[in-house]
């Protein structure tokens, strides 16, 4: 993404670069330091089975913060985030193989780009699902 | 101190203002913050020397979540809703009002939304983030 030019280049449905992304215990705990989400089930086993789970669990916002770097990654320096909502549809567990999409939904006057973001795991189940709007500076 | 909440607590707070915090924006913690999510490229230090959007996720949610890990129900997440009307830069100093929106109880499970708005050192509103709590006690 760099100029007017890609932006007339996107066409609803194309696909943007995914990111795969393979979340361990210590990148929970790293992201539990920073956000302060110490909730037990990201980094005590016994807890989170206590709790009905199969074991700790990647936080929601970790996995959101992954779509979040899938999208800056494509619109770079020429773009920003300006609305993301996702939906927790299933539970991500560290050594899982992530892989974050997205698809352009709609192109909206003034530069507007909505796509569809969804997190998939190794297995293809949607984890994470939702819609983004990007505005791209070029279509002011 | 955190205060240990329960959920007849939360109740009376829906629809006020629930807690009032202040964050510097400072570089350490975007380096931090950009390494816990694994990001080799970010695009800080980029030509707008913005921060990334991801990191008003994280931005008063700490004391919020803190709060509710005090209640005995386990505390699971169903949604988020981040809208990013300005930008944040290292230097700012951006405080940050959580409210309690709505409060819905279905045995065993307790859905609570939660706001969280968060304006600049001008008072310019840079983001809003929506949250969904579920809490999830014994059946």
């Amino acid at each position: 993404m760099n100029n007017q030019s890609d932006l007339e280049n996107i066409a609803v449905g194309d696909e943007i670069p995914s990111l795969e992304k393979h979340p361990s215990t210590q990148q929970l705990v790293r992201w539990a330091g920073v956000s302060g989400d110490f909730n037990p089930i990201h980094y005590d086993k016994d807890f989170a089975i206590a709790r009905g789970l199969p074991g700790v669990v990647v936080h929601g916002q970790l996995s959101t913060a992954f779509i979040c770097q899938m999208l800056s990654d494509w619109y770079g320096n020429e773009g920003f985030l300006k609305k993301l909502n996702v939906s927790y549809k299933g539970l991500n567990f560290p050594g899982d193989k992530l892989i974050c999409h997205g698809v352009v939904r709609e192109k909206i006057e003034g530069g507007l780009i909505s796509l569809d973001v969804r997190v998939e795991n190794q297995r293809g189940e949607k984890t994470v699902t939702g819609t983004a709007t990007v505005k791209l500076y070029g279509g002011d | 101190m955190i205060q240990q909440l329960k959920i007849d607590d939360l109740k009376g707070l829906v629809g006020q203002p629930w807690l009032t915090l202040t964050y510097p924006i400072e570089a350490c913690l975007i380096r931090r913050f950009v390494e816990a999510v694994g990001d080799d490229t970010p695009i800080l230090p980029g030509k707008k020397a913005e921060v990334p959007p991801a990191l008003l996720l994280t931005i008063g949610f700490e004391r919020v979540i803190s709060m509710l890990l005090g209640l005995p129900e386990a505390v699971l997440h169903g949604s988020t809703e981040l809208e990013c009307f300005a930008p944040v830069r290292i230097g700012d100093l951006l405080t940050v009002t959580a409210r309690i929106t709505a409060l819905r109880e279905r045995a065993p499970l307790t859905f609570i939304n939660l706001e969280l708005e968060q304006h600049n050192q001008k008072s310019v509103l840079v983001g809003r983030c929506k949250q969904l709590a579920i809490l999830r006690g014994k059946a």
